[in-house]
């Protein structure tokens, strides 16, 4: 189960699935450290240092603009960081799927 | 209208979407420059019990470029927040507000100015600026123009700033304008489309009794002139600055369920823009004009096409059948659009000492010569009328920036560049009849008159 402080968003703009997930989500990689989001599937269900965690209550949205390609922006602060990956959309998408429907396999 | 409601997208954020945009040589104090930027269109004056105000959510920004090449060399920022001060009540104000600090009034607004320049330094003038409240009637306010004067801040390195409502000063008859351009001095010549003939009558103010909301900052003139330093030549390239306003919104917005704002996060990204008074209204196709309030003037070459062949001149030949024959036959670029609203007019042109010059970079900015003097009697028609402290060079608040500009697109300056080219008669009469007699206008920063009363006003 993931932390209880997280809240998923969804809206479905055409093809693309937008995904908003707000501060404190297991999903809110570090940002400006692109080559950890690349392993983020494989260490899902690792904590957060406090190094890493996003500002006080800073918020995070994130964009997914294509899931198929992976392109993900993130929202936080006055930046927006543009990540390029598949794992990470499909796991979004899957999780959507599985709120929708338990019986869809977990991400 | 200037600016008003101009775009699809952005008349439906009326906080963000720029009216009105002005720049001058002060009249009273000619070694400053005031910069005006109004806010929210058609403000209908008895606006209880939530009265009008700036979007806590929008960066507000004036910009100066003097490289001539669309570029910003000075913003100004504005950033503003609310505070409810009485928070039982369902009140604007629960007694007359006799002061900027008076108890019985509720809803306030506070902003912080910010310099940047070029090279990105920051730096905030001031926080903590009181708005003025909106002008509400005799008991609420009963000594508007006191609490007005009050919110004129001063702010390091000689520089004023003024935030709040004020009375429109833009005049326009928009009724006939939008209505198939029957322009109603010259309705008698209007073709109708088959339908009943119109009457030749004045015209109607259309924005008469409203206001705006504006951000009115006075600095040196060094504080925006190439090298800091105010020139002295009008004939020189180097004098004229390009001005323009911008407003921006967070990229993400999440809302809230249980009402409020919610979450707003990411960079900002531009929303509205305004430099000349109208340049996005008439000259871009409605299916552009949302994407051009989001792009930078630098850009502006991309609608130069706009400017080259304005659609409203063609439309003025089909209108009014054989009143402009030789409009019709001109088929050339109109250069002197091109000159008057994307790069200046250069020294020489309209005379040795006038120049609006900014350089070739295409970009649609209110360019404004900083080396000619505030006008003794200023013309509404500025250049037009002989008055080179007036639009096209900057713009005053009383110009009549919609006769300046239609009288340009029915032919008149096309002489200034192609002197083979003879103005058709009905051009004199070329005009949506409305003078701005009436307005009450200050003769001391911020210029802009006392806003309506909800009180005095019907909405």
């Amino acid at each position: 189960m993931e932390p209880v402080s997280r809240r998923i968003f969804f809206k479905h703009a055409g093809a693309a699935a937008a995904v908003a997930a707000v501060a404190g989500s297991a999903l809110a990689a570090p940002l400006g450290l692109g080559s950890a989001l690349a392993g983020a599937a494989s260490t899902k269900d690792t904590p957060l240092t406090p190094n890493e965690d996003l500002r006080g209550n800073e918020d995070l949205v994130v964009h997914v603009k294509n899931s198929r390609t992976g392109e993900i922006s993130l929202f936080v602060g006055h930046r927006e960081v543009i990540i390029h990956d598949r794992k990470i959309a499909a796991r979004l998408v899957r999780a959507i799927r599985q709120k929708e429907n338990p019986n869809v396999i977990a991400p | 209208m200037s600016s008003h409601r101009e775009a699809p997208e952005i008349a439906k954020d009326p906080v963000a979407d720029s009216t009105d945009l002005y720049a001058f040589v002060s009249p009273d104090k000619a070694d400053t420059v005031t910069l005006i930027a109004n806010y929210i269109p058609l403000e209908g004056p008895a606006a209880g019990p939530n009265f009008y105000e700036f979007g806590d959510d929008v960066l507000y920004e004036i910009h100066a470029s003097n490289k001539g090449d669309g570029v910003a060399d000075v913003t100004y920022q504005f950033r503003f927040r609310s505070e409810n001060k009485i928070p039982t009540t369902f009140l604007y104000n629960d007694g007359p507000i006799e002061s900027l600090t008076s108890a019985s009034w509720n809803r306030r607004q506070f902003y912080s100015v910010t310099r940047v320049t070029r090279d990105g330094k920051s730096d905030e003038l001031a926080s903590n600026l009181a708005c003025p409240p909106c002008n509400i009637g005799p008991l609420s306010t009963p000594d508007y123009p006191s609490l007005a004067s009050a919110a004129i801040h001063s702010l390091p390195g000689g520089r004023r700033v003024f935030a709040g409502q004020r009375a429109e000063a833009f005049f326009v008859d928009l009724g006939a304008i939008f209505d198939l351009g029957d322009l109603r001095p010259i309705a008698n010549l209007h073709n109708t489309f088959g339908l009943p003939a119109l009457k030749a009558a004045p015209g109607v103010n259309s924005t008469a009794q409203v206001n705006v909301h504006s951000i009115a900052i006075q600095v040196p003139i060094s504080d925006i002139a190439l090298g800091g330093v105010k020139p002295s030549s009008s004939s020189s390239a180097k004098s004229s600055v390009g001005i323009w306003t911008t407003a921006s919104r967070r990229k993400a917005r999440v809302l809230n369920a249980n009402g409020g704002t919610g979450v707003e996060t990411g960079p900002y990204v531009q929303v509205s823009r305004l430099g000349n008074p109208l340049f996005n209204e008439v000259l871009v196709p409605l299916t552009e004009k949302d994407k051009w309030n989001a792009q930078p003037p630098s850009k502006d070459k991309n609608y130069a096409k706009g400017v080259a062949k304005p659609e409203l001149a063609g439309l003025l030949n089909v209108l009014y059948p054989g009143a402009f024959p030789n409009l019709a036959a001109y088929t050339k670029p109109r250069a002197d659009l091109e000159a008057i609203l994307l790069t200046g007019i250069p020294a020489g042109v309209v005379s040795k000492d006038y120049s609006t010059f900014t350089g070739t970079t295409q970009a649609d900015m209110l360019r404004l010569n900083l080396a000619i003097a505030p006008a003794a009697t200023p013309n509404v028609l500025g250049v037009l009328g002989g008055d080179f402290a007036g639009f096209p060079n900057g713009r005053r608040v009383g110009d009549d920036v919609v006769t300046i500009e239609l009288q340009a697109v029915a032919g008149v300056t096309i002489p200034l560049v192609d002197k083979t080219f003879t103005p058709d008669k009905a051009i004199a009469d070329v005009s949506d009849g409305v003078t701005g007699a009436g307005l009450t206008l200050l003769s001391t920063f911020p210029y802009l008159g006392t806003p309506y009363s909800g009180y005095s006003v019907s909405a």
